[in-house]
């Protein structure tokens, strides 16, 4: 009974945004200035329950959402979808810190690269028509969703020697198997390779206001060796740096609307709290298809519009 | 716990600092944004006005509104719409100080490379921040 109540509160999550894309309209609609904010708030209020058990991050379904059926431009959508990663990734970072569930000095010299770079992918997104931006959205979203589907995750990697950078920075540590007690030492491999995918994740995160916990969990996991738990939290905290210098040059370029962002991230951040105490009941799997089904519509549908075709 | 997975010094520090900062911008983004949205502090753009502004890309919405870009908005602070951005401001900022505080540990535990990190991160941050890409420098 609790598993059907719990997908019944995943389909109307679901269906609800359907609903709001449906009020979506010209600036002409005849709905009231408060309608867009409030509709916003109940769609990322359910965004953030869907995201959890599905194991997509918030940002990555906001903007093709948000950018394809609500009549804000996508300079404010992605701007607004970077606080909306960055809160997330604030709120989480101390209790991954204290689990050692998100590893420091895995985090900072990925970080770095990927904050840079953010800022250069912040830059080509204003500098690009949006019509492009939109295609190249549509086109990244498609390919998130096949990269979603059809990656493995390792749970515990096997890595036989750390590479030297790693080794010299102290990307190892030991982590606490929350089911079993079980204490699980690891490092990292291949830290150049990782370097250089996280400065093109930073390019893709500042591009379009996605969080990149979707690129940056297979980074840390399959090319790095990092144990899929720590690779998760890790992922999540190296958000909160990536998408910090990113956000400046959205605020200093006039894309982030209070009115758009503010109930998102609000919006989202409830709807995650509620999506964590669902965990244990709502069918994950099923939950992940759906959220993934929606993605992909989401993109095909940035991508259309991009093309003009579906405007 | 072993001594092993007991929070290292660095970590427990920069969480500490990063739970504060969080709270702090939240809770001052959402008091904010309700003063903004009650119209008790007026805001720059009139609500109404928003559903034809919205659309447009975000430098025409400026030259629109009159809201200068980079560090132009601390001038009108005192709009509601404006100053909500406070709010956000120190949520994209609080990972500075957390970073800053690691800092020490590592030079005196004679961690070159992560004091050096933490120091370059700081600086993209800052330079992020600068306006000096954004405009309104």
């Amino acid at each position: 009974m609790k598993r059907l109540l719990a997908l019944a509160v995943a389909a109307a999550a679901l269906a609800m945004a359907p609903e709001a894309w449906a009020a979506a309209a010209p600036p002409e609609s005849a709905m009231p200035w408060w309608g867009w904010p409030l509709s916003l708030f109940v769609v990322c209020f359910f965004l953030g329950i869907v995201a959890v058990p599905a194991g997509v991050g918030g940002g990555v379904l906001f903007v093709p959402i948000v950018g394809g059926f609500f009549p804000f431009h996508l300079d404010f959508v992605r701007g607004a979808g970077l606080l909306v990663a960055l809160a997330s990734a604030l709120s989480a970072g101390p209790a991954l810190l204290h689990s050692g569930l998100a590893s420091l000095r895995l985090a900072l010299p990925l970080a770095v690269v990927a904050s840079a770079s953010s800022i250069l992918g912040a830059m080509i997104g204003f500098a690009l028509p949006t019509n492009a931006v939109q295609v190249a959205l549509g086109g990244t979203i498609l390919a998130i969703v096949v990269l979603m589907a059809v990656s493995k995750r390792s749970e515990l990697p096997e890595v036989a020697a750390p590479d030297p950078i790693s080794a010299a920075l102290g990307m190892n540590g030991v982590f606490v198997e929350p089911n079993t007690g079980r204490e699980v030492p690891w490092q990292v491999h291949r830290t150049p390779a990782g370097l250089a995918v996280f400065f093109f994740i930073g390019i893709l995160a500042g591009m379009f206001g996605l969080g990149a916990g979707w690129a940056n969990l297979p980074a840390l996991n399959l090319l790095m060796g990092a144990p899929l738990k720590v690779s998760a939290g890790t992922s999540s905290f190296i958000l909160s740096l990536v998408d910090s210098s990113a956000a400046w040059v959205y605020l200093n370029k006039g894309a982030v609307l209070p009115m758009i962002a503010v109930p998102s991230v609000i919006g989202m951040m409830l709807g995650a709290k509620i999506g964590a105490r669902l965990l244990a009941v709502l069918p994950a799997p099923a939950v992940r298809k759906l959220v993934l089904a929606l993605l992909a519509f989401a993109g095909l549908r940035a991508l259309l519009k991009g093309l003009a075709i579906w405007p | 716990m072993s001594e092993a997975t007991r929070a290292a010094p660095d970590q427990a520090r920069y969480a500490r600092l990063l739970a504060a900062g969080t709270t702090a911008g939240l809770a001052l983004l959402v008091v904010l944004f309700g003063l903004y949205m009650s119209g008790l502090v007026a805001p720059q753009v009139p609500h109404e006005a928003l559903p034809a502004l919205w659309t447009l890309p975000a430098d025409r919405f400026l030259a629109e509104t009159g809201i200068p870009a980079g560090w132009g908005w601390i001038a009108l602070a005192g709009r509601g719409d404006v100053l909500t951005l406070a709010g956000i401001a120190i949520l994209a900022f609080c990972s500075v100080p957390c970073l800053a505080a690691v800092m020490p540990l590592y030079w005196a535990a004679g961690q070159r490379l992560l004091f050096s990190i933490c120091a370059v991160e700081i600086l993209v941050i800052a330079f992020a921040a600068s306006g000096w890409i954004g405009g309104g420098h």
